[in-house]
């Protein structure tokens, strides 16, 4: 028997004895309560309710306010903000996304940045992130996006949105390479890029190849969506 | 909500005595309530954005209470058997048990956590490697690794 079968065996004994000795876990509806506390605030009473009426009434006349100001104050040269959405074609759009494209490119931004970059800010995106840039491509066309390194056949519909996110995603981390040509193997590696390429009709997330390049650049002739 | 609420109690109950095994494993017993605890929570959040394609809800479970132990940055302390036992009768299996614990939380944290999934846990090759999100090749030479790791902490061990 080898040294390597000796430790199999005394790790198997030893989860043995474990299991047998174990505490049971707790039970789960009352920590699914607390976790509901935590995930849903519970209703307040009318003082709170009163609170919320009126900081959404202050929010509602500030959004008006803001959009007031935006159309007082738009550049004459036509970029529009980068939350409206453009028309297809324009200037303001070079990434080619349609309206309902544009809306999608949006949600689909967002879900991802709120996963992988903390949860938004104020200004409706998270802090770590600093730019969001879309393209509507045909299928085909966007195969280097979906699959960078070439290493996968990935089958892309008639029309995919490409969009990249740059910035820092704490909650996403990339292992090295497994066969130690890393000094630390277990090292984590950074990701700075994210490049979801999403089915336009459907909305379905196809691929979302990330990066841990250095100089992460948007998306060329593209449509921001966000840009700090 | 309450709807929803048992739909979604239904799905865990499956897999909750999984999920703590593997909080308890990786964190020790001074914290693993608190992992589960978050792991939960962060199930209920992100409940909608479980794709079955990818996996199942075992698998997408136990993977979110690793990510929550690894990110509690508490060393676990493995389940372990307090020194006082020693003195007690089976002490043979009891301090092999120390020695063998101790080496464990030598490993790095990916070593670990394969071992716990793999042993403790007793789930298969396939099901570590899903969690681990890494293939299975992969999950198999960080067992490889671990083992000799263990094993070279266990000669010191015996030598001190």
């Amino acid at each position: 028997m080898t040294d390597t079968d000796m430790i199999d065996r005394a790790l198997r004994a030893r989860a043995s004895r474990w299991a047998a000795t174990e505490p049971a876990a707790p039970p789960l509806r009352p920590m699914l309560d607390k976790a509901l506390g935590a995930a849903v605030p519970a209703r307040q009473g009318p003082v709170r309710g009163r609170r919320v009426w009126l900081s959404a009434a202050v929010g509602v006349l500030a959004v008006v306010a803001v959009v007031a100001l935006v159309a007082v104050l738009r550049p004459a040269d036509g970029h529009a903000p980068a939350a409206q959405a453009p028309t297809s074609g324009t200037l303001d759009n070079p990434g080619g996304l349609t309206a309902a494209e544009y809306a999608l490119a949006l949600r689909i931004a967002h879900r991802q940045a709120e996963a992988s970059a903390g949860g938004p800010t104020a200004n409706g995106w998270p802090a770590t992130l600093t730019s969001v840039t879309a393209l509507a491509l045909p299928g085909p066309a966007a195969s280097t996006y979906a699959n960078p390194s070439g290493a996968i056949n990935t089958q892309l519909p008639g029309r995919v949105l490409v969009i990249r996110l740059i910035g820092s995603f704490p909650d996403t981390d990339v292992a090295p390479p497994p066969c130690g040509s890393s000094p630390d193997p277990c090292a984590h590696l950074a990701v700075t890029e994210m490049t979801p390429v999403v089915d336009a009709q459907s909305g379905k997330v196809l691929t979302n190849p990330v990066s841990t390049t250095t100089a992460p650049a948007p998306l060329p002739h593209a449509t921001v969506l966000y840009q700090r | 909500m309450d709807c929803v609420r048992e739909q979604f109690t239904a799905w865990v109950s499956p897999h909750w005595d999984a999920m703590a095994r593997l909080a308890l494993r990786l964190s020790g017993p001074a914290e693993w309530e608190e992992v589960l605890q978050e792991a939960l929570t962060l199930a209920w959040r992100k409940r909608d954005r479980f794709d079955p394609e990818r996996g199942g809800a075992r698998t997408w479970l136990l993977a979110l209470t690793a990510d929550r132990a690894r990110k509690s940055h508490r060393r676990a302390r493995p389940a372990t058997v307090q020194l006082d036992d020693v003195a007690d009768a089976q002490t043979a299996d009891v301090a092999r048990d120390v020695d063998l614990d101790r080496a464990i939380a030598g490993l790095t944290a990916r070593q670990r956590c394969v071992v716990e999934l793999y042993y403790f846990l007793d789930l298969p090759v396939a099901d570590v490697a899903a969690i681990m999100a890494c293939s299975p090749g992969t999950v198999k030479s960080t067992l490889s690794d671990a083992r000799s790791r263990l094993r070279a902490a266990l000669e010191v061990s015996a030598n001190d």
